[in-house]
């Protein structure tokens, strides 16, 4: 198996990498047993927004994208992943999945996705260490196979919740039957890193629990997520903070102020940043109609503002054409962040504090979203591994709110809209 | 009068063999059944069951082990066998695989060019459950659909 250390993933990935080696290694007497099987999906996509003062993005690692920045486009969700599986015995497998897709840095660099081996403990049990799918949302394993999906992207509002995709660390699976219901429990542990066109930082201390109903037609999924997010430049805020604060105190009448940016340096500390998500979905599809729906409850604190999510899709197959209707919300609750106090400071230094309370509110304004979105599309499976989409989504900002979309410029209306139209072609191979 | 009695029933006969001969070649018609080894220990299975083996949502029946096999993709009586007893059609089943694939929770079952390869598979390993025409029905195997 050929291994490709990427310059990011460095030592991590060489030492996942090992790992599949000296499986492979450690098995050369079943030589003949070994199986790799290699597959692959991709989305080939043009999107354009009718809304010119701010850019629609298909996730919020992306820095940008259609309506302000660009007119059609394929970068939101235009993308090529690549699959191996590889069956060492019979209870030993690994997965390696290379996905190249519009990322932070505003190219298509080839990612490692996913790089794991698995265990097979029991027919119903499963241990897989390394790097997996992050399971937060009921679609959140394939988000990236358009094919799997109806949709031409999972609704914004719940999937852009949490943007990290991936987990470094270990995940079980266990599945069991209650009275014929078919039941698959699932818990992970591990971190990720964050990577933003903004800013850095890294989720550590992630874990999540999962269950999966089978009811046949009907599926029901209930889940918790957890994580701590740190995020490297707001530290650079925060030291900003304290110098100032510092400073202010060793002069007596500035003091107080001096404390105030302390204590928020203090209390907006990204450090303590914890990231919750309690969700809740459904699937039926008896074949003809196609009926999902999802909730997400989005817990957070400190610079990141709580939000609540939901959607709900609803199809009908004729033949090969599965048109859909989609509508989708996530509403936050506002946090306006204390400020330093500016009245009885010297020029220069009032300015100062007017900087850093600026960055602060930048800091915490900058993540909580709130909009909502209609959405009429068409699925066309047109031929074997190949389905053709068409979606429009109405797209309306509540409050001062960007929703899901970035930069936006001076001329944004708080409160307006946008149509996103997109054109997709999905396939696996 | 009874020898164009006899002459019209010969002609009905004939014509009911020759829509017989045209039933049993029409593919819209042919029955598709669910076969394992004649010595399998797996018995008859519901609809359920093998709808939940073909879609890899279990691999034991009461406590046998099962290892289902498919026809190639694109053949009728595979899709006629994916309508009938797990109610998909080609691109819904394409699309559940994809999402079991990939996000690595399973892989689909291995396919196989046609009925004599279904057979022999079975033949070989008495936990392979496989799908065939009704007509290719022999006696090394038994059936287990209802």
């Amino acid at each position: 198996m050929k291994c490709n250390p990427l310059a990011r993933d460095g030592l991590r990935l060489t030492v996942l990498c090992s790992a599949l080696l000296l499986a492979h290694a450690a098995h050369a007497d079943a030589l003949d047993d070994i199986t790799i099987k290699a597959s692959g999906f991709g989305t080939i996509d043009g999107v354009h927004s009718s809304n010119d003062t701010l850019d629609f993005v298909g996730n919020r690692t992306q820095p940008d994208g259609p309506g302000y920045s660009k007119g059609w486009t394929m970068s939101p969700d235009s993308r090529v992943g690549v699959q191996f599986d590889g069956q060492f015995t019979s209870n030993l497998s690994g997965v390696l999945q290379i996905v190249s897709q519009y990322n932070y840095q505003g190219a298509y660099t080839p990612e490692i996705e996913w790089a794991n081996l698995k265990y097979q403990v029991t027919p119903d049990w499963s241990v897989r260490v390394g790097r997996t799918a992050l399971p937060v949302y009921m679609v959140s394993d394939t988000r990236l196979v358009g094919y799997a999906n109806p949709w031409v992207r999972p609704p914004l509002e719940v999937y852009n919740a949490i943007p990290i995709t991936n987990s470094d660390g270990i995940d079980t699976s266990y599945r069991f039957n209650v009275k014929g219901v078919g039941s698959t429990l699932q818990a992970f542990y591990g971190g990720s890193f964050l990577k933003f066109p903004d800013f850095e930082g890294r989720a550590s201390q992630m874990w999540g629990i999962n269950d999966t109903l089978d009811f046949g037609d009907l599926t029901v999924r209930a889940g918790y997520f957890s994580a701590h997010a740190s995020f490297y430049t707001a530290q650079a805020l925060y030291s900003g903070l304290n110098g100032f604060g510092a400073a202010l105190s060793q002069i007596p009448p500035l003091a107080p102020i001096g404390q105030t940016a302390l204590n928020l340096a203090t209390q907006y500390s990204a450090s303590d940043v914890t990231v919750t998500e309690t969700t809740l979905g459904a699937i039926w599809d008896p074949g003809t109609w196609l009926v999902q729906g999802e909730f997400a409850d989005g817990g957070r604190n400190m610079i990141l503002e709580p939000q609540r999510a939901a959607y709900v899709t609803a199809g009908y197959h004729f033949g090969p054409w599965l048109p859909y209707v989609t509508y989708s919300k996530v509403t936050s609750t506002t946090v306006t962040p204390a400020e330093i106090p500016t009245t009885g400071l010297p020029a220069p230094v009032a300015g100062q504090a007017a900087a850093l309370n600026a960055a602060l509110k930048g800091l915490v304004q900058g993540t909580g979203p709130a909009q909502n979105t209609i959405s009429i599309g068409t699925r066309w499976d047109v031929m074997r591994n190949v389905d053709l989409k068409f979606q429009v989504d109405r797209v309306s900002f509540s409050g001062d709110s960007t929703g899901e979309f970035r930069n936006a410029q001076p001329n944004f209306q708080p409160g307006s809209h946008a149509t996103v139209v997109s054109l997709a072609a999905d396939f696996v191979f | 009068m009874r020898s164009s009695f006899i002459q019209r029933l010969r002609l009905f006969t004939l014509t009911g063999a020759m829509a017989g001969a045209l039933l049993a070649v029409s593919p819209a018609f042919a029955d598709v059944v669910v076969v394992v080894s004649a010595k399998s220990p797996v018995g008859p299975l519901t609809g359920d069951q093998i709808s939940e083996v073909f879609l890899g949502k279990t691999s034991t029946v009461g406590s046998v082990n099962v290892v289902p096999v498919d026809l190639a993709e694109g053949n009728a009586t595979r899709d006629e066998f994916y309508q009938k007893f797990v109610g998909k059609s080609a691109p819904q089943l394409k699309a559940y695989w994809s999402k079991l694939i990939f996000s690595g929770k399973g892989q689909p079952p291995k396919e196989l060019p046609d009925n004599a390869a279904v057979k022999k598979a079975v033949n070989d390993n008495p936990n392979t459950v496989g799908y065939i025409e009704k007509s290719a029905v022999d006696a090394s195997v038994k059936v287990v659909s209802p």
